[in-house]
């Protein structure tokens, strides 16, 4: 190729505006032909990628038939498995088990909310005097109650003397 | 075989649906055994909530003329408390008393003290406790002699509250009130 060629070939190469025709010319030159002076600095460039070019190995023509081979012998290995019989038994009974677990799961919480649902507000008092003054009254019962047993107790009454104690500490 | 592990997750979340369901029912007695009593003429039903019982702090306490610290005892136990229900009927008391011992499941409920005093007058507290100090519940019944009386205290209910208020009660001779509030 004349050598004279070279430059303006690479200045298109650089641009990337060479196409594979051309690039192949300046490999050829760089690996055999002669090679410009002031452009000897872009000569290794194309002769290291001329060579790796020549020492690549071409595919061989039966490549594609030993490729399908070999993955026709694993695909051959995975072949499908049938499920035996019980193995769908028990997972119908899985299912089932689960299905009962979720109604388990909702049913109870029907009766407890029946008796959650007194409506309690309709006998509530009305204001927050009579609230305190019931209160007061609640607790005065509970605590006379409490200290009419405690006084039994003390008698040698009440089973539950230990329990009762309590509220003799003072 | 994994099946198997699988039925056992389903019955365990079975078994979870039923334990949660159960935990969420933190109801009083009352509504649990006595809901009936609530639509019955011969009971008159009070109920105090938790929110009346937050408003205490507002009340004009000083023209109710009132023992300061007997009042201050009431607001300490009244905080902790979520609900105050009362019923009481004056008619055939023993027959209720009776019948309400029956129905309260006792694994549930402790018996705190029982006394049966001079005037035929059956008294029972029972308690719900849950676990450690605090009472859940606290559930007085009287029986017998002229009335019969259920009284519920839910809520965490710390028994040295109950003991000061006891303290305070005791000190003025003042008689105990009896539930005169009709609806």
């Amino acid at each position: 190729m004349d050598h004279q060629m070279i430059g303006p070939l690479l200045d298109k190469y650089f641009e990337g505006l060479t196409d594979l025709e051309e690039e192949n010319r300046l490999r050829q030159a760089a690996l055999h032909g002669p090679w410009p002076e002031q452009l000897q600095a872009y000569r290794p460039l194309f002769r290291y990628l001329g060579e790796q070019q020549q020492a690549e190995p071409a595919l061989s023509s039966d490549f594609d038939e030993q490729l399908l081979a070999k993955l026709g012998r694993h695909a051959a290995a995975a072949k499908t498995r049938q499920l035996p019989y019980r193995s769908w038994a028990l997972r119908a009974a899985a299912a089932f088990a689960l299905a009962l677990g979720a109604f388990w799961l909702y049913q109870p919480a029907a009766p407890a909310q029946e008796v959650a649902v007194v409506d309690w507000s309709k006998y509530e008092v009305k204001t927050p005097e009579e609230a305190f003054r019931v209160t007061r009254s609640a607790l005065r019962t509970v605590s006379s109650k409490l200290n009419e047993g405690t006084s039994v107790a003390a008698q040698g009454f009440d089973e539950n003397l230990g329990q009762i104690k309590k509220f003799m500490r003072y | 075989m994994k099946s198997s592990k699988w039925i056992l997750t389903a019955l365990m979340l079975g078994f979870f649906g039923i334990l949660s369901a159960q935990a969420q029912s933190t109801t009083s007695a009352i509504d649990k055994y006595f809901q009936q009593y609530l639509e019955d003429e011969r009971f008159t039903v009070v109920y105090v909530s938790s929110k009346l019982m937050s408003m205490f702090g507002k009340l004009d306490i000083e023209s109710m003329e009132m023992d300061d610290a007997e009042t201050k005892a009431i607001m300490e136990l009244a905080s902790d408390l979520k609900g105050i229900r009362i019923l009481v009927t004056e008619e055939t008391p023993n027959q209720f008393y009776k019948e309400a011992k029956q129905k309260i499941d006792t694994r549930e409920y402790e018996i705190l003290m029982t006394v049966r005093n001079k005037d035929e007058e059956n008294v029972e507290f029972l308690v719900k406790d849950n676990g450690e100090d605090l009472i859940e519940e606290l559930l007085l019944m009287v029986g017998g002699g002229e009335q019969f009386v259920l009284m519920s205290f839910v809520g965490n209910i710390d028994m040295n509250k109950i003991s000061t208020l006891i303290n305070e009660f005791d000190d003025d001779k003042e008689a105990p009130g009896e539930q005169q509030n009709k609806q």
